[in-house]
């Protein structure tokens, strides 16, 4: 493999965001995400390279080992971070259509809960796996969901929930997802939840970390 | 009924970086970096906080071991075992509720928003910690207070822990002056501020603080029982 790839996919994994970053201190002074990313470009790797063999893989080795419990949420947060830098660079490649998503994520917090720490978590490594992810934000309305949907009809959704109180408005939001498309898949997070609410709630997945999101993500097959 | 309110200066509130730490989970690679923000923080978020908290002391107070709930002012609450085993010899107890405000909050949000995610996350566990902190000073109050009539108070207790639904913040705050040290509840029961803290504290004779009992509770996802216990 191209040695920028590996180098890149190093740099996300570790947070590695540009070479004026100091972390992590392994790397110091070395260049990151950002440079490395644009140097791909620039000697002709493909974008959809870049993103596909270079940026995915790092993600996703750093949201496996947070699902392992072998680094913490500033490890995930960092590598986020280098990953949008890159996917700075990407940005036009996406627009234009030369290098296409895996499909489109839309995100966001049950109406009447504010939580969203977990929430931008999930859908920044969702992204990094190469999603395209529309996060509508904390206190969505049922209605939000909707439009969005009729934006994007055959995207997947996500809703979190932090409260005991907020996770059962939930429900209302599935129930009028899938009467309107009855094939967008909705998959569900937050503390409080589990599988068995997210059966009852007619969910198709509970997601306890954002890696689990993703596996069950790229297994659609119609996004 | 019995009222107190307390103005908290935002200087005396002690919060540790071995408190963030635990919180955020930091390895060796990334504490220079975790320490620098909190560095920024321990040095500025003083300033945004903006510290109230009180409570309330009703006098009426009757338990029902057979419900394991307790009725204060006559309203049930459904507290379930592990509180209620902590309350049930109280002979009044303390309606509290504490409060940083917003700025931290959103101080937070806009970090967040500005794809300074690390450091907006370590503003919202230093909010977090903050209200925590600050009503340790209001539960000292307390404590002297009961002290002078003979009294001893229990530890705190809150919906949403240990099996106590949140959904109970409702009538929590039914018996406490609407507006009460500047926090009001959501028709989903959430604070706002979002950084407050509100629940029962037990007073009586008998009444001494004991341990969370951490260990037996089941709430798998409750970050206070995981850290405590390295679950």
């Amino acid at each position: 493999m191209n040695e920028i790839i590996e180098k890149l996919t190093t740099c996300i994994e570790f947070g590695k965001i540009n070479q004026k970053s100091p972390f992590p201190p392994s790397m110091r002074g070395e260049v990151g995400a950002d440079e490395l990313t644009r140097q791909a470009l620039e000697a002709g790797i493909k974008p959809v390279e870049i993103l596909e063999q270079g940026l995915i893989p790092g993600m996703n080795a750093v949201g496996l080992k947070f699902s392992q419990g072998k680094v913490f949420v500033p490890e995930m947060l960092m590598a986020a971070k280098a990953m949008s830098m890159a996917l700075v660079h990407l940005k036009p490649y996406f627009m234009s259509g030369e290098v296409k998503r895996k499909g489109t994520f839309i995100i966001g917090t049950v109406f009447g809960d504010l939580h969203d720490i977990g929430k931008n978590l999930v859908a920044m490594t969702v992204e990094g796996a190469g999603w395209e992810v529309i996060d509508l934000g904390v206190d969505v309305k049922t209605e939000s969901f909707l439009d969005t949907l009729e934006k994007y009809p055959n995207c997947a959704v996500g809703i979190s929930a932090l409260l005991t109180t907020t996770m059962g408005n939930m429900e209302s939001v599935v129930k009028l997802v899938k009467e309107k498309y009855p094939l967008t898949k909705v998959l569900v997070g937050g503390a409080p939840l589990n599988t068995e609410f997210s059966n009852k709630i007619g969910a198709d997945f509970y997601s306890r970390d954002p890696q689990g999101a993703v596996a069950y993500l790229n297994n659609l097959q119609n996004c | 009924m019995h009222l107190q309110k307390f103005n908290i200066q935002s200087r005396s509130i002690g919060i540790n970086r071995a408190e963030i730490y635990a919180v955020l989970g930091v390895s060796a690679e990334v504490q220079a970096l975790v320490d620098e923000y909190i560095e920024e923080v321990f040095m500025n978020g003083p300033e945004l906080l903006q510290v109230t908290g009180g409570y309330l002391i009703a006098e009426d107070v009757k338990t029902d071991s057979k419900l394991k709930q307790i009725l204060v002012n006559g309203i049930p609450f459904n507290i379930k075992k592990n509180i209620f085993q902590q309350l049930k010899a109280s002979e009044k107890i303390a309606v509290f509720v504490c409060t940083i405000g917003d700025a931290v909050f959103e101080k937070s949000r806009t970090l967040m928003k500005n794809n300074e995610m690390l450091h907006g996350y370590i503003y919202d566990i230093y909010g977090s910690l903050a209200v925590e902190n600050a009503m340790e000073q209001v539960q000292a109050n307390l404590k002297l207070e009961m002290a002078k009539t003979g009294s001893g108070i229990s530890n705190r207790y809150s919906p949403g822990y240990c099996g106590w639904m949140v959904a109970e913040q409702k009538k929590l705050f039914s018996l406490l002056p609407p507006g009460f040290c500047g926090i009001s509840l959501s028709d989903s029961c959430l604070m706002q501020p979002i950084k407050s803290i509100s629940g029962f504290i037990g007073i009586g004779p008998e009444i001494r603080p004991k341990g969370y009992n951490c260990e037996v509770c089941d709430s798998s996802q409750c970050l206070y029982r995981n850290l405590k216990h390295n679950i």
